[in-house]
């Protein structure tokens, strides 16, 4: 089967992980909407790619994070919504925090930059 | 343990799993067709467009079954199907082997009972 250096996948996985959870925060959503959600809230900055959406999406049910169901789309046709559980709520917390960590990270061993480059 | 109990029960419910999974994509196909009609793209290559942003759709079911965790199972069930062939196709030799490891097992687990009842629980 086909992989990706594992790098590549872990950064990945992590940030689609944060995006989904914090798109469900709003409400429950069907997975084409968040994917849209997703790429309109971040000015078509961020394009998910919809073959690691669902994979990230069943993971992410699968530890129990957020909970599916059958329901209706706003235009009437069947599809499976996702809400955030009470767990996977305090793992957005969480992840939240440690990509602020991380970007806070970054930002300190970028920044200075203009005295080294003369 | 948890996971133990999760991955059986899905195993159970696969089938349904995989049609629900494949109804999902599908949904998913549809609505990213639409949304392409909508910005005025014609019907059918607004279904190709979808089709094609959505990637191997095969890669997505596989991925996804890797979640599931049926990956191990299934390859323990090929090899075992691969043995079996095997042991098929060489009817001798097979014949031979089976053989041999029946008597074996056959006369120590005989031996160990003659043991066990003489000597170690008279």
């Amino acid at each position: 089967m086909h992989r990706e250096p594992p790098s590549r996948v872990g950064l990945l996985q992590g940030t689609l992980d944060l995006l989904i959870l914090r798109t469900l925060l709003a409400g429950p959503a069907h997975g084409h909407a968040i994917a849209k959600h997703i790429q309109h809230t971040s000015e078509d900055l961020l394009q998910v790619e919809t073959g690691s959406l669902y994979p990230a999406l069943h993971r992410l049910e699968a530890k129990g994070w957020i909970a599916p169901s059958w329901e209706l789309s706003e235009k009437g046709k069947r599809a499976r919504f996702y809400r955030l559980t009470p767990f996977g709520r305090r793992q957005l917390v969480a992840e939240r925090s440690r990509w602020e960590a991380f970007s806070r990270a970054m930002a300190l061993v970028l920044s200075p930059v203009d005295q080294e480059a003369r | 343990m948890n996971t133990v109990f999760r991955k059986l029960r899905w195993l159970i419910e696969r089938s349904d799993k995989e049609a629900e999974l494949r109804e999902e994509l599908q949904f998913h196909l549809e609505e990213e067709a639409e949304q392409r009609q909508a910005d005025g793209v014609a019907e059918d290559k607004a279904r190709c467009a979808a089709r094609r942003e959505l990637g191997n759709l095969t890669l997505v079911e596989e991925n996804t079954r890797a979640v599931w965790g049926w990956m191990r199972l299934e390859q323990v069930a090929r090899d075992v199907a691969y043995g079996m062939r095997q042991v098929r196709r060489n009817p001798g030799f097979s014949a031979i082997a089976i053989a041999t490891l029946a008597l074996g097992i056959g006369g120590i687990t005989a031996m160990f009972s003659a043991f066990d009842t003489i000597l170690i629980r008279p």
